[in-house]
């Protein structure tokens, strides 16, 4: 290597939008073989950073440059031709096309004017072999799971030789036990195949377990750029939140004979999708109880039916001294159960205004007896949710999707939480895709409802930290069974992580085949 | 500074959900400028009574396009509400009755159109076009394929098509008042409504508030039924009888009443109130048309420019909607 120039070299990038400055002079440079990690909150500029040096969007301000040459991307072919290429958060497969197929999508070799499958097959081999990934490459990539699909549109980004890869989110749709694996694929994509990544994520563990250097993002500026070995987490989460936005959850001591006096909801076996489930489990008044597992192991599952929103064959259990045996959504909202919804779009009305989006929950409650609705009752119960709850808008009569996503879950829980009688909130992935601010926010509302109003709260999360911050008990789940229940005194990391793999809780794994029930 | 531009915002947005209403009002000022007989009362009343058919049918369609869903039976409905009057008054049943048993027959189809998609999961279109073949197989049946007349049944069959109140208000209008007052009320002022709403806008998340998607879609269906069914009575009573083809070319209609809706008040969004003014569209352009001596085919393009034009517009909208999501 003659050229002693850093690979990418970044000069006081700037991207303006009307009224805003998404990035403000940025600079820093990436090395040969080096993983870059770039962090930040939600909105802090790292997307728009990355879009401009894929060529989406043009530079206000600023240039880059590659091995030391000033480059300029009129669009992302451009930007591919001098050697950047980028994964996005997004699965961009065809789902029924193969592994292959897929990998070769847009660069499909022909014979005449038909595909040529063989050459694309042995194309697709070669890539697979130089990257030394175990994937089946005949198999529609719909049926595989999704951490062999991130792996293959790495491999087709792989397939045009760049020199730069950015990987935006790239676990965010694994599972705990895919992880791992992937990470060392990314480590070993840099030495194997002589190339740079730049990797976006949320997730601090992850960068420290294999990033070199890392840049630290916060309201579109870079506040940070440090060797992965000279810095700390707490430096890192410093440089991304400007000012104290995070405040701490502070979970007061539990005396757990007294509280099983006090039990809520009380379940034994479910039987749903044509399979008996076990999941014995309760909650407690006052408590805060985490429902930990992988995708597909039951606990958004278990907890739709016992809300009403999954059908069920079979459903027994006690809820509050009273036994129910049935009731669809409508009536478990009745007896004060409710849950909000893993994906957030799923409990908003895109195309309704926010006192419509807040009082579809109540519609019989701010209605006469006739059905008429009473519009001024509705508005200010609108208005007096938002303002509760902290929710930034400008006006209760704009739609929802034109709010943030913090916003929207902001409005999702706060209207939860008002419905009459309430018991037992279920609150399933309340903090996907939320900065480190809006997520304590969160937290602390979920902790309130326990401590202070003495309600009965599930946390359903993916994020095994997120839980053991706030949780006082927790029920891991595995093959749609409830497998293990811990105290908070007994949380642990590695333990938990074994028995969500279907382990013994020593830190050995089974065979991971957990039945995916299929989502609707 | 930041006011004044929310304020700017603000009147672009009320000009856009407006829109429509603007256009509806410079047409009738184009066209009473060009002919002057285009503002007197007797045309006015004209229009409204010629458009009385599809608006009905319009008011039903909505409930069902709010949904999501659409109602692709609802020619055949109407049709058949005016063959199984008229072949029942032929054959000397009581009109009212006559009447009574056409419309419960379309609430009937309605359910077995809501059935089949919301208990069996056809997608909607599908089910309601299958439906929509047996019902005209049903209407020629009764009718035998012909036209169906009698001068037995009497003036009360031209009682609602025909007969004018206090001289020149036609009963008809009246009842599209009444009816368009009705639905209004119902989707706009009631908890029905806004669950109706709710469902159109995503019906997943229904769930999650306790609002039955399925329970919702199944009562837009049966409106929308009878109330093709209550605009067949009225077609077979202004024309003095009925056929089996009478809903022939009713969808085509009806959807370009609803696309030219869906611009107006929820942007974006089929909605009664843009139906009823999309609807009003509509009719002035063809009326329009007719008295400033326009040629057929030239309705034809003016009325197929217009429904593309309204297209155009929603994706236009969606799109910006979506761009203001990310």
């Amino acid at each position: 290597m003659t050229n002693t120039a850093p690979l990418l070299s970044i000069n006081g990038l700037t991207k303006r939008f009307t009224g805003k400055t998404a990035v403000d002079h940025v600079c820093f440079d990436i090395g040969r073989n080096e993983i870059h990690a770039l962090i930040g909150e939600n909105g802090a500029g790292k997307s728009t950073l990355c879009k401009m040096l894929t060529g989406a969007y043009p530079i206000d301000e600023g240039y880059i440059a590659i091995e030391g040459e000033k480059v300029e991307f009129k669009g992302p072919a451009d930007s591919i031709a001098k050697g950047i290429n980028m994964v996005y958060q997004e699965r961009n497969l065809i789902g029924y096309m193969t592994a292959a197929q897929n990998i070769c999508l847009g660069s499909e070799n022909r014979k005449g004017i038909a595909l040529d499958q063989k050459a694309m097959r042995e194309r697709a081999e070669q890539i697979r072999k130089q990257l030394g990934v175990d994937i089946p490459l005949d198999v529609p990539v719909e049926k595989m799971g999704a951490g062999a699909q991130q792996l293959v549109e790495i491999m087709r980004a792989t397939s045009i030789q760049p020199k730069l890869l950015i990987l935006d989110e790239p676990t965010a749709s694994l599972g705990e036990g895919e992880i791992e694996p992937f990470l060392k694929f990314v480590k070993k994509l840099t030495t194997d195949i002589n190339i740079s990544v730049i990797y976006i994520t949320h997730k601090l563990e992850e960068i420290f377990a294999i990033a070199d250097k890392v840049t630290v993002m916060a309201d579109g500026r870079k506040t940070m750029t440090a060797n992965m070995k000279d810095i700390t987490p707490d430096e890192c989460v410093k440089a991304m939140i400007r000012g104290d936005k995070i405040k701490e959850v502070v979970i007061p001591p539990m005396d757990y004979e007294k509280q099983e006096q006090r039990r809520l909801l009380e379940v034994q076996e479910l039987t749903y999708g044509g399979q008996t489930h076990t999941v014995p489990f309760h909650v407690n008044r006052g408590e805060v109880v985490g429902f930990y597992g992988l995708v597909g192991s039951g606990r958004t599952e278990t907890m739709e039916v016992i809300a009403g929103i999954r059908p069920s064959e079979k459903k027994e259990f006690v809820l509050d001294g009273e036994k129910i045996t049935g009731g669809d959504s409508f009536k478990m909202i009745q007896k004060g159960v409710i849950l909000t919804p893993e994906l957030r779009s799923n409990g908003m009305f895109p195309s309704l205004n926010l006192v419509e989006n807040v009082c579809t929950l109540f519609v019989n409650k701010f209605a006469t007896s006739l059905g008429m609705i009473k519009n001024k009752e509705s508005r200010a119960f609108t208005d007096h949710v938002l303002q509760k709850n902290g929710t930034k808008y400008t006006s209760r009569n704009q739609l929802i999707s034109e709010l943030s996503g913090g916003n929207i879950q902001k409005i999702i829980i706060g209207r939860s939480v008002e419905v009459d009688n309430l018991k037992l909130l279920a609150v399933d992935e309340p903090t996907a895709g939320l900065d480190l601010g809006a997520k304590s926010e969160i937290y602390l509302k979920i902790r309130k409802l326990a401590d202070q109003l003495d309600k009965g709260v599930i946390f359903i999360s993916s994020e095994l930290e997120e839980l053991i911050k706030v949780c006082n008990r927790m029920y891991v789940f595995y093959g749609g069974n409830v497998v293990k229940e811990l105290k908070r005194e007994e949380f642990d990391r590695t333990a938990i992580l074994s028995y969500a793999l279907g382990g013994v809780g020593n830190g050995e794994q089974t065979s991971q085949n957990s039945p995916q029930p299929d989502g609707q | 500074m930041e006011n004044k531009q929310t304020k700017q915002i603000q009147i672009s947005g009320l000009l856009q959900k407006y829109a429509l209403l603007f256009a509806a009002i410079l047409l009738c000022v184009i066209f009473g400028a060009i002919t002057p007989t285009f503002w007197e009362m007797g045309n006015i009343m004209n229009i409204l009574s010629s458009s009385v058919i599809l608006c009905i049918g319009a008011l039903g369609l909505s409930l069902v396009m709010i949904t999501g869903e659409i109602d692709f039976a609802c020619g055949s409905e109407l049709a058949a509400a005016a063959c199984i009057t008229a072949v029942l008054a032929k054959a000397g049943v009581n009109y009212l009755i006559a009447v009574c048993i056409a419309i419960l027959f379309c609430a009937c189809v309605g359910t077995v159109n809501g059935f089949l998609h919301t208990k069996i999961g056809i997608p909607g279109f599908i089910a309601t076009m299958g439906v929509s073949f047996v019902v005209d197989g049903f209407n020629k049946m009764i009718t035998g394929s012909t036209r169906i007349f009698s001068s037995q049944w009497g003036e009360i069959f031209v009682f609602i098509g025909q007969k004018k109140v206090a001289g020149f208000i036609p009963v008809s209008v009246i009842l599209l008042i009444i009816l368009a007052g009705g639905v209004l009320v119902y989707t706009e002022g009631m908890t029905n409504g806004r669950k109706l709403y709710a469902v159109g806008s995503n019906s997943d998340a229904c769930r999650y508030v306790g609002i039955d998607a399925r329970k919702e879609k199944m009562k837009a269906f049966i409106i929308s039924a009878v109330l093709c069914g209550v605009a067949g009575v009225v077609n077979a009573s202004q024309i003095n009888a009925a056929t089996p083809y009478l809903g022939t070319s009713t969808l085509v209609n009806l959807l370009t009443m609803l696309m030219l809706g869906a611009t107006f008040y929820r942007p974006g969004a089929f909605n009664v109130p843009g139906t009823i003014v999309g609807a009003l569209i509509v009719n002035i352009i063809n009326n329009g048309m007719v008295l400033i001596g326009a040629k057929t085919w030239q309705q034809y393009a003016v009325q197929g420019g217009v429904m593309l034009l309204a297209v155009t517009m929603i994706t236009i909208l969606n799109i910006r909607a979506k761009k203001g999501k990310r």
